[in-house]
């Protein structure tokens, strides 16, 4: 063959060949299906059967209303919201429909970025107005549960008993505690929060100096689910583990036993803790609205909300929901002060990249 | 059939002159031998002339134009490389055709050529062949095919034998005449070899550092050199006698004669001449023996010789200058 | 052709990278000075990066001294092996260190006081040791065996004394290899970002590249990004600069080993016992990802779920998209950035021109969350250019490489084949086609296979850029480990693994030469 026709024709085949994948790039971009949801990667998998919750939820929303819907799951909460944030800062419009999982801290950051629309499903009375308010009043997010921050012990290895956060300060307890990385994980946010309300507010001393005595000992991880997954790994000897105040429920339930016990802080005979609310929000120009709006409708429904104690661990947002027995072993959030009340939203929404920030400054030493 | 003119060619790698001033002429349809040590520039002179280099000053002219900026091809020449630089990823057959492929011939056209071009150089069993197949003459003739194909006016040879042994070299030198005396192409022919160039040449030219010290007949050359340094480089003898500087060919030196008696030194047998060493007067000059000669010699004989005296060329007391006959 | 490959550079990486500088923005530097990390990360960056270097020309070193000393079998494994874990996929090492060293590792459930290697400080110099002492061997071995054996011989007909041979002739030769591996495992190690991602975790393990990458993706502080990129790049450009200074007296590493079997007795016993460690070392993570790829942690079984979960085809939650589109996406990836890779590397031998020579090497001072973040800035404003982006990123990543190992097998063309063609009217593009390509077949197909492991592998930029749908293999590992798939990670790792051990095998066996 001459030779230029055999490079032409090479020359050709390359350009078929990309041509091809811009095609086929441009057909997977398009997430083929009527709903799009961003969840974290353990929403609902906690139960007996996650397969048959995960069912329940999803595909029974599919053959309720006819719809198809695809399910992304990010490491965490925090996650959703960055990548919903980067595709409407690049691209102008959002792939996903609906976030679940922004709580009352995300929330903020997620409307100082404008990616949210506004919902009130026609159900909402199930959701007790307090919730929402906390959550957020003007319904950005509608809450599906709800839960404390506080400290989960394994009681084969260590007890803990009236303790506040000052006792980590002493390095043998420190080193065996696993916590979340706040700028990556929605739990370790509460958390920092939790830890700034209570320095600040309650024992009005810098919040700073906390974590400059704890951090060459603690263990930080990115995620909740890595961070558990410490806790339980019994060579890593890391008892403690910043998490729910549900999580001795979850222990009574599966092991019938609170092994796995849960105390929040203790402070002049008080006892105090963040309320770490969980909601499901609309994305901005969510490309299908109509079928949203639905699935919000149906999350915060009875349907769903059955599943969200044992499964989800927390308390489900519905008020029309019965705990089940091993919820006596849980901590309410009506039995302590929530130091949620001690900083406002403003004040989150102004401080929260810079209290960031402070920390990674802190943990870098 | 073309010939070649170079006036006033200079080139300069660096610091250092490969060619200095050279001015010379390659007359059409011959086999012009341009002769030099190593170093002396010869290669780069065939490099310019083919295009592969380009002069700083001065103009090369074949058949009366001035080629300068031309590339190769334009200039109808061709060469063949002291190895035969043939592409290993290519037969026989591909290789010679190489150079016909960019002149757009047909198919036939290429194919008639090739064969032809294997036919007189006696390779047509190896077309379909690969170079590392092949023995080291086979290649050169390969690689002369290739060079025929494409009927240079001017086929150039950079040292083409000197990677052969002796055998093989002396009969493709043969060969390279008789192929030069059927095609009628003009030649050029670089070497480093004297004997190679007095056998083959036509026209020789003598090089060195850059300089052209000889042109012209070759056998006249090597009788009556015009320098020293030629004659240094023909291997004369050299001797100083009554303080002159004179030279002459171990030709010049007749053993029937009996004007000059020596002493012999050494003796060295070869192929149809051998030669001695004679110690005379202050010297040792060489001389050619017939071999049937030789064995009649020993070593510290006495010797009866004569010296041509029209072979001696006197260069004076600093040995420059000279060129007339003397007696001694 | 210059125009050419000119326009393809200037897409590929230097617009992106310019990209970079035009953004800078005072604020974002003033911001930075003011940051206590950056000069915490600061430190911990050199500092893990001096530890990585001196212990890999260390441990290496003394592995290449004894190969080239000894007659063992272990020769032609141990570099085998070492050139694998050189060029293994970084997420692949990192992933491999965690099932290994990490908690409740497969050794450390049974040696808990290995877990050093998995964890912490010590456990992100074990990870870039693995990956570099390596090359040391490498550079020290060929540097021994490229002594002229005149001058070897020479010194060794006064007397066979290892003590003072050592002195006298190896040390002064391996000086200079020495210098550039160290050198070369400090530019890596600098940049190195799954490593302290996976085995690191907390900020304060966390070189200037995890910072980069988490200020863009944590922070969504673009200007902060740039600014600390900029004290990268400046850094990166002395020491790759440095690095090819010291490497030009590198360029002949032809192995032709003397196999002298100096070592005897006891000091051989102790010689081979190290290699075998050594190559221990070296393999123990590639197999613990095969072994954790049938295996069930949860069940303590054998099982095919991971590698049925990934050639299911089907679509990942976790991943956003379906497995069979992260094949896809990976093999598309590697196999443009080849083309255009080797294209560009054609051309730069082929004109042989020295500013666009350098103008290839220059990618080797951007670290790849550099060149992530320039393509970022350059191409994501087009949803449709995301995928442009990666493979802009990899090929940059993959220019200094390729075109050296292209640049090395042009000059290797005897210069009369050249010029014959030239003689016969034989040139330009014909040329390029009927002549040089054909004489390059192998360090083409080197190269390719450079090209091809660079992209597979690649880390950095893709977690930058990379969305669900644009998920390569890399990225697929890294997000189903930190969800705790240890199956599938395992499984997508063994393919990667499979890929680029298969490709390296070619290169070994082609070439004994190396980067």
């Amino acid at each position: 063959m001459n030779w230029k026709l055999r490079m032409a024709f090479i020359i050709i085949a390359i350009i078929i060949f990309t041509a091809g994948y811009a095609y086929y790039f441009s057909t997977t971009q398009r997430l083929e299906s009527e709903l799009v949801i961003y969840t974290y990667e353990s929403l609902l998998k906690w139960g007996d059967d996650p397969e048959a919750v995960y069912n329940a939820v999803f595909k029974g929303f599919e053959e309720k209303y006819g719809v198809t819907v695809k399910v992304v799951e990010f490491p965490d909460a925090r996650d959703t919201l960055l990548a919903v944030i980067e595709e409407i800062n690049l691209y102008g419009e959002p792939k996903a429909d609906i976030i679940i999982g922004l709580d009352n801290i995300l929330v903020e950051e997620a409307k100082g970025r404008g990616i949210l629309d506004r919902y009130i499903p026609p159900n909402i009375d199930v959701i007790p107005k307090d919730l929402r308010d906390a959550l957020d009043p003007d319904g950005y997010s509608i809450p599906y549960d709800y839960g404390l921050i506080a400290f989960v012990f394994d009681r084969e290895r260590i007890v803990l008993e009236d303790i506040s956060l000052e006792d980590f300060e002493d390095p043998a307890l420190a080193s065996l505690l696993v916590a979340e990385d706040p700028s990556r994980s929605s739990t370790g946010i509460s958390f920092l929060l939790m830890e700034i309300a209570f320095y600040e507010k309650i024992l009005g001393t810098d919040w700073r100096d906390w974590w400059i005595s704890v951090r060459d000992y603690i263990n930080v991880q990115p995620s909740w689910g890595d961070a558990y997954n410490i806790f339980f790994t019994e060579e890593a000897n890391r008892p403690i583990v910043v998490s729910y105040g549900t999580d001795p429920a979850y222990s009574f339930y599966f092991y019938n036993s609170t092994r796995y016990d849960a105390v929040v802080l203790s402070f002049e005979g008080k006892d105090y803790a963040w309320l770490q609310i969980e909601g499901i929000s609309i994305v901005k120009d969510a490309p299908h609205r109509k079928a949203a709006e639905k699935f919000v409708e149906w999350f915060i429904s009875e349907d769903v909300q059955q599943y969200m104690a044992l499964n989800n661990w927390m308390y489900p947002a519905n008020k029309n929901i019965e705990l089940p027995s091993s919820y006596e072993y849980a901590i309410h959030p009506d039995e302590v002060i929530a130091l949620n009340q001690y900083l406002s939203k403003q004040e989150i929404r102004d401080n929260l990249k810079d209290w960031l920030k402070e920390w990674i400054n802190i943990m870098s030493g | 059939m073309s010939e070649v003119v170079l006036r006033e060619v200079t080139k300069k790698f660096g610091d250092t002159i490969a060619l200095d001033s050279v001015s010379s002429y390659f007359p059409r349809g011959k086999i012009t031998v341009v002769l030099g040590p190593s170093g002396s520039g010869k290669s780069t002179l065939l490099r310019i002339i083919s295009g592969l280099e380009n002069p700083d000053r001065g103009d090369i002219i074949i058949d009366g134009e001035e080629v300068e900026g031309l590339e190769p091809y334009q200039r109808g020449v061709a060469m063949v490389f002291q190895y035969p630089a043939l592409f290993p990823h290519l037969s026989v057959y591909d290789n010679i055709a190489f150079g016909l492929e960019p002149l757009k011939l047909d198919k036939k056209e290429i194919d008639d050529r090739v064969k032809a071009a294997a036919e007189t150089l006696e390779i047509k069993d190896l077309l379909d062949r690969y170079p590392s197949m092949l023995s080291g003459g086979e290649m050169q003739r390969v690689a002369l095919a290739r060079a025929l194909v494409v009927r240079p006016r001017i086929l150039l040879l950079d040292e083409p034998l000197s990677h052969l042994d002796v055998n093989l070299r002396t009969k493709l030198r043969r060969e390279l005449v008789d192929l030069q005396r059927r095609l009628s192409i003009t030649f050029i022919y670089v070497t480093h070899d004297q004997d190679e160039a007095l056998e083959i040449s036509d026209h020789l030219i003598i090089l060195n550092q850059g300089k052209v010290i000889e042109e012209g007949e070759p056998l006249k050359i090597y009788l009556a050199p015009n320098s020293i340094e030629s004659a240094r480089f023909l291997s004369h003898n050299i001797i100083v006698i009554n303080d002159e500087l004179i030279s002459f060919p171990p030709e010049a030196v007749i053993l029937d004669g009996d004007d000059e008696y020596g002493v012999v030194e050494s003796i060295y047998p070869a192929r149809g001449y051998g030669s001695i060493a004679i110690r005379w007067t202050n010297n040792v000059i060489y001389a050619y023996v017939p071999l049937e000669q030789i064995q009649n010699l020993s070593q510290g004989a006495t010797i009866r010789f004569s010296i041509n005296y029209e072979l001696v060329r006197k260069w004076g007391k600093r040995g420059v200058g000279g060129g007339e006959l003397h007696r001694v | 052709m210059a125009s050419l490959y000119i326009i393809i550079y200037l897409l590929m990486f230097l617009l992106p990278s310019l990209l970079i500088l035009l953004r800078i923005d005072l604020d974002g530097i003033f911001r930075l000075l003011h940051l206590d990390f950056l000069l915490n990360s600061f430190i911990f960056t050199v500092s893990q990066s001096l530890w990585s270097s001196i212990l890999s020309v260390i441990i290496g070193g003394a592995a290449g001294y004894i190969l080239a000393l000894s007659e063992t079998k272990l020769s032609s494994i141990l570099r085998g092996v070492g050139l694998a874990s050189f060029m293994a996929p970084p997420i692949v090492v990192a992933y491999g260190f965690t099932l290994l060293y990490g908690e409740a590792g497969l050794i450390t459930q049974f040696i808990p006081i290995l877990s050093f290697l998995g964890t912490g400080f010590s456990g992100i110099v074990a990870a870039h040791v693995f990956y570099n002492s390596p090359l040391a061997m490498n550079l020290v071995f060929a540097g021994l065996s490229g002594i002229p054996r005149d001058e070897f011989d020479a010194m060794s007909i006064y007397g066979r004394n290892l003590r003072y041979l050592t002195r006298k002739i190896f040390i002064p030769y391996l000086l200079p290899s020495a210098f550039a591996s160290f050198l070369l495992t400090f530019l890596y190690s600098f940049t190195s970002l799954a490593i302290p991602l996976v085995i690191g975790g907390k900020p304060s393990l966390w070189t200037i590249e995890a910072y980069i990458y988490w200020i863009m993706k944590y922070l969504l502080d673009t200007k902060l990004a740039i600014a600390l990129t900029l004290v990268q790049l400046l850094i990166m450009a002395l020491f790759a600069y440095l690095y090819l200074y010291f490497s030009k007296s590198l360029i002949s590493p032809e192995i032709s080993p003397y196999r002298i079997g100096f070592l005897r007795g006891w000091q051989r016993y102790i010689s081979l016992s190290y290699l075998i460690i050594l190559l221990l070392y070296l393999v123990m993570p590639f197999i613990s990802i095969l072994y954790s790829s049938f295996r069930n942690p949860y069940t303590n079984t054998f099982t095919l779920e991971g590698y049925m979960e990934v050639f299911g085809g089907r679509f990942s939650n976790i991943l956003g998209t379906s497995h069979i589109n992260i094949l896809i996406n990976t093999f598309y990836y590697a196999f443009m950035v080849t083309i255009i890779s080797i294209s560009l590397s054609i051309v730069l031998s082929y004109l042989n021109n020295m500013y666009l020579n350098l103008s290839a090497l220059l990618p080797l001072a951007f670290s790849p969350v550099t060149l992530g973040l320039g393509m970022y800035l350059f191409y994501l404003n087009v949803p449709e250019f995301r995928w442009v982006a990666i493979v802009a990123a990899h090929v940059a990543a993959s220019l200094p490489l390729v075109s050296r190992s292209i640049d090395i097998g042009f000059t290797r063309i005897p210069k009369e084949l050249l010029e014959a063609s030239e003689v016969f009217n034989v040139r330009g593009l014909y040329r390029l086609l009927k002549v040089i390509l054909p004489l390059m077949k192998e360090p083409l197909m080197i190269a390719a296979s450079l090209a091809l492991v660079v992209s597979l592998g690649e880390f950095g930029a893709t977690l930058l850029l990379h969305n669900p749908q644009t998920t390569t293999l890399s990225i697929a590992i890294y997000k189903l480990r930190a969800a705790r798939r240890f199956m599938a990670a395992s499984a997508e790792a063994s393919i990667l693994m499979a890929i680029t051990m298969i490709i390296l095998i070619y290169i070994a066996r082609k070439s004994g030469r190396w980067i």
